[in-house]
């Protein structure tokens, strides 16, 4: 009776331990330090008409990445001249004053990177927006509705996701199409 | 699906081998560091074999630029334990370095040894590190590399050409080989399309491929009067 005692409290530590080494084992899975700025998707959608993912991450329809917003694209809309007693401030609140201090300094926001595609993966975005005309939601369905910034990648990616739409859309699944 | 292949003139060719530079700074490779020359472990996808024909005084030098050949019946793929490399639909035998174990199977089966095995992690002097091709990966250490055709190329032309809604154009897609080739004597285009250059050159009195007799069917094929 003992031994079998012993063996679940070790099976039970073994568990324990792996669940909590398991976010350092995947690179995709362990949060990451907090964004320098609490950006909120959902209002920005919300809020403002028309807006689209293009319109800050602009490198989608053209390049590989799709691009991590540098902070003179918040400045398009957000006046860093703008007075924080300004009738329309409000809208800037609560992180509006940490954006205006990167105004001020020679330094871009210093976003945390929360995606990675494996080494030997090779993914456009332009490829799947620009040329297939895909919808940003098919991959990133949550991006919308988030209200604090990602801290961790999304994990739905694996090569059963991309294989199982590429088998639907008649793409190509000639393996070096992705690896290599 | 088109067939591509190659043809290179020999009868044209300087040896300058301004191919196998472009070939380098297209698909990555590593700059050989100190001692790895010595032990015969640089390397280069797209070689240029030089050798001397005839006797004294009737000689005569040869140079002769050597990728892979793409076989249509590629001995690489038959001996390869792990699937990492494939002849594609598209008749490119394409290699998967996160699959390749480096048992280097291939690199003595492929008889015109074009097939290359990291010895070492590759390494760049200072300013080159920072002007990778970002299309093309970097092969880590123990696997095996080789020629690829530039596919990456086809499939940026192939991008391209989808959207501006049309079909791949006729020279759209070339490798850099191809492309740097200062004497223009490459050609490379689609074996199965009775119009294409390549196709009309291969059919030419001068044509032959290496090695015909393995049965291995090259698609690169080699101009030249005997």
């Amino acid at each position: 009776m003992a031994l079998k005692k012993k063996y679940a409290l070790l099976s039970g530590l073994i568990i324990v331990t792996a669940v909590l080494l398991l976010p350092a084992m995947i690179p995709n899975l362990g949060s990451l330090p907090p964004q320098p700025i609490a950006f909120n998707h959902r209002l920005h959608m919300e809020r403002v008409q028309g807006i689209g993912c293009r319109d800050c991450h602009q490198l989608a329809h053209l390049q590989t990445y799709a691009g991590i917003p540098s902070k003179f694209v918040c400045f398009d809309c957000h006046n860093p001249d703008a007075n924080e007693s300004d009738a329309n401030a409000d809208a800037f609140k609560p992180e509006f004053g940490t954006l205006m201090a990167f105004a001020k300094t020679g330094e871009d926001i210093p976003w945390h990177r929360v995606t990675f595609t494996p080494e030997d993966v090779f993914f456009s975005h332009r490829r799947h927006v620009a040329v297939a005309k895909i919808d940003c939601r098919k991959c990133h369905p949550e991006i919308p509705d988030r209200t604090s910034p990602l801290d961790r990648g999304p994990i739905m990616m694996g090569m059963n996701t991309c294989i199982k739409c590429h088998e639907e859309a008649k793409a190509s699944v000639d393996c070096v199409a992705c690896h290599r | 699906m088109a067939r591509w292949g190659m043809v290179i003139d020999l009868d044209l060719c300087t040896g300058c081998q301004a191919c196998s530079v472009a070939c380098k700074a297209e698909n990555n490779l590593a700059v050989p560091q100190d001692g790895v020359a010595d032990n015969g472990r640089h390397f280069s996808w797209l070689e240029v074999i030089s050798f001397v024909e005839g006797e004294y005084p009737r000689v005569k030098m040869r140079m002769l630029p050597l990728p892979c050949m793409h076989c249509d019946r590629p001995p690489c793929v038959k001996v390869c334990p792990v699937g990492a490399t494939y002849l594609s639909e598209e008749g490119i035998v394409g290699q998967i370095y996160n699959r390749c174990i480096g048992c280097r199977y291939c690199t003595t089966a492929c008889p015109y040894t074009v097939r290359y095995f990291n010895w070492h992690a590759p390494v760049w002097p200072e300013p080159m590190s920072k002007s990778l091709n970002p299309d093309v990966s970097v092969r880590p250490k123990g696997v095996v590399e080789k020629c690829t055709f530039c596919h990456h190329r086809l499939m940026k032309a192939r991008d391209q050409a989808r959207f501006e809604a049309r079909s791949l154009r006729p020279g759209e897609y070339v490798p850099a080989c191809v492309e740097a080739c200062p004497a223009k004597a490459m050609w490379f285009g689609d074996l199965d399309d009775p119009a294409s250059e390549v196709s009309q050159l291969a059919s030419s009195r001068r044509a032959f491929r290496l090695m015909e007799d393995l049965g291995t069917e090259p698609k690169v094929i080699y101009l030249q009067e005997r």
